[in-house]
């Protein structure tokens, strides 16, 4: 019971006493977790985004009007068992009727069309989970059996190949970014705090002279490590939050191409991304936590000689 | 009691550091070991304090065989031996009230044992006024008698000062020389490594003289 007080003094004691390497070493987690933070979050929302865009890309075939409402039953059906295929709507020709009437802001065009003389084409509207993955759809228009039925098919092959290859080279570079970011700063963050360690060997030497066992030595550098993982964590949150809101009031982002972006992507991305920010908080605590007591028992490790 | 029984140490083929070497130190004895350097005074204290093993014999500490202790039993060994150095290996930061106080600290004292015990040897040192003070306020001499009291503030059997006046003035020196014949006098072994040749030829104590790792003599009341 006394040595835990004790540990947990000299834990304090400690990181008080060694002032300016204190600081040095909470600033580099700082900027080490707000840098992997600000880069996983970026990668995040853009990966949110694309996953957004993907999802509206639509294949709308529309059938000859000698094809009977049956045959385009059985099509929809077939289509639906793609393993590609999220989403189809039947639009009878009643449906395109009515979407023509309320895109249409001429009167005259309008009355040009009616329900007893309506060449509008009946057609199905296909939501596609995998843009990679169009031509499975493509395919099965294509067939000799089903080809004759259908009037046309549209779906914009330039955009979703360009999409496509973006997307996904994106997301790798972004992963790939990310992990050599994380790296780069365990490495950063382990070599700061060996140093800092370093500076006190004799003070551990010393320690195992008088017949301190290990882990008494050790607890208290642990202690001090727990107190620069909760420090950087508090610093980089505060750094995003009060950045972020400086970003939004000085106008450097208008904040209204924030709620734009977010409409654009709809009610549950926003959702999602205010959970994460809250949920970021939480993690830079326990990473941060984490890598400088892990670094700490690693780094002391060597001047531990029994 | 001390004994050593056919002690080697070899660190590689061609450096042998103690060629078989045999003796005892009786309790309350001021055995003084002198030697050229590299002669392996430095090996024999290390093997004392458990920083390194013999390549071959036994030590026995108080009728403990510590050459085969376990790792995991060294540091409560250490605490029933106590070392100075020359360069006193005190904390910085801590003033000389810490640095005596946390080797008490370190086997779990309670707080009003440790004022007890560190007020009572501050007060063999001579040093009760100087307590507030941090090691860069003191003098060389003052500093080895923070490194002293730090050593017997646990009360070991044995105190081992390996060149305790290396690094100070003759008359500073001394006064070293006669808090370690204080201690002594209280009744633990004091093992006191030196190349200080008047301080050996004038306490007359027995005296080991070791030479390329062997003993080559081992008198009583000798001089250098």
């Amino acid at each position: 019971m006394i040595n835990l007080l004790r540990i947990f003094k000299y834990g304090f004691q400690n990181f008080w006493r060694n002032g300016l390497l204190s600081v040095a070493t909470t600033l580099v987690l700082t900027l080490t977790l707000f840098t992997v933070s600000v880069f996983v979050a970026i990668t995040l929302f853009a990966n949110a985004a694309v996953e957004s865009i993907n999802s509206r890309i639509d294949v709308v075939v529309y059938f000859n009007d000698e094809t009977p409402d049956s045959e385009i039953a059985r099509i929809e059906g077939e289509v639906k068992k793609l393993s590609n295929v999220r989403e189809t709507t039947y639009i009878s020709k009643d449906a395109a009727l009515d979407k023509w009437v309320s895109k249409t802001e001429d009167q005259s065009l309008k009355n040009a069309i009616t329900s007893e003389n309506n060449p509008l084409p009946r057609s199905l509207e296909i939501k596609i989970s995998d843009p990679e993955k169009t031509h499975e759809v493509a395919d099965y228009f294509n067939q000799e059996t089903i080809k004759p039925m259908v009037h046309r098919v549209r779906y914009n092959k330039e955009v979703i190949d360009k999409l496509v290859r973006y997307t996904s080279a994106f997301k790798k570079i972004g992963l790939g970014l990310v992990v050599i970011f994380i790296i780069i700063s365990i490495f950063v963050v382990f070599n700061t705090i060996r140093l800092a360690i370093y500076s006190r060997r004799d003070e551990i030497e010393i320690m195992q002279l008088v017949g301190a066992t290990p882990s008494y030595i050790r607890w208290p550098f642990v202690v001090e490590g727990t107190l620069f993982g909760i420090f950087a964590a508090l610093l980089a949150s505060l750094l995003i939050i009060f950045g972020g809101k400086y970003l939004f009031s000085s106008g450097i982002i208008p904040a209204t191409s924030l709620n734009e972006v977010l409409n654009f992507l709809g009610p549950e991305a926003a959702k999602y991304f205010s959970g994460a920010s809250a949920s970021i908080i939480l993690y830079q605590v326990i990473v941060g936590i984490l890598l400088s007591v892990v670094c700490s028992m690693v780094a002391i490790r060597r001047y531990l000689k029994i | 009691m001390i004994k050593f029984e056919h002690i080697t140490k070899i660190y590689n083929k061609d450096i042998k550091a103690l060629k078989d070497l045999n003796f005892e130190v009786a309790d309350g004895e001021f055995l003084v070991l002198v030697g050229p350097s590299g002669a392996g005074k430095s090996t024999l204290i290390k093997l004392l304090i458990c920083e390194e093993k013999p390549t071959r014999g036994h030590i026995y500490i108080v009728g403990k065989d510590v050459v085969n202790l376990k790792a995991r039993e060294v540091p409560y060994f250490r605490r029933r031996i106590g070392v100075v150095f020359q360069d006193f290996k005190l904390l910085p930061k801590k003033n000389v009230y810490e640095n005596i106080s946390f080797a008490l600290e370190v086997v779990g004292a309670s707080s009003r044992q440790i004022k007890k015990k560190v007020e009572a040897v501050l007060d063999i040192v001579g040093l009760k006024d100087r307590k507030e003070n941090f090691p860069d306020e003191l003098s060389g001499g003052e500093k080895q008698r923070v490194a002293i009291a730090r050593a017997v503030v646990n009360r070991p059997k044995l105190l081992i000062a390996d060149e305790p006046t290396g690094n100070l003035d003759p008359k500073t020196s001394w006064d070293i020389i006669r808090v370690l014949e204080e201690i002594n006098k209280r009744g633990t072994i004091i093992l006191l490594a030196t190349h200080n040749k008047d301080i050996v030829d004038r306490i007359r104590k027995r005296v080991i003289k070791i030479k390329n790792g062997r003993i080559v003599s081992d008198k009583e009341r000798a001089k250098y």
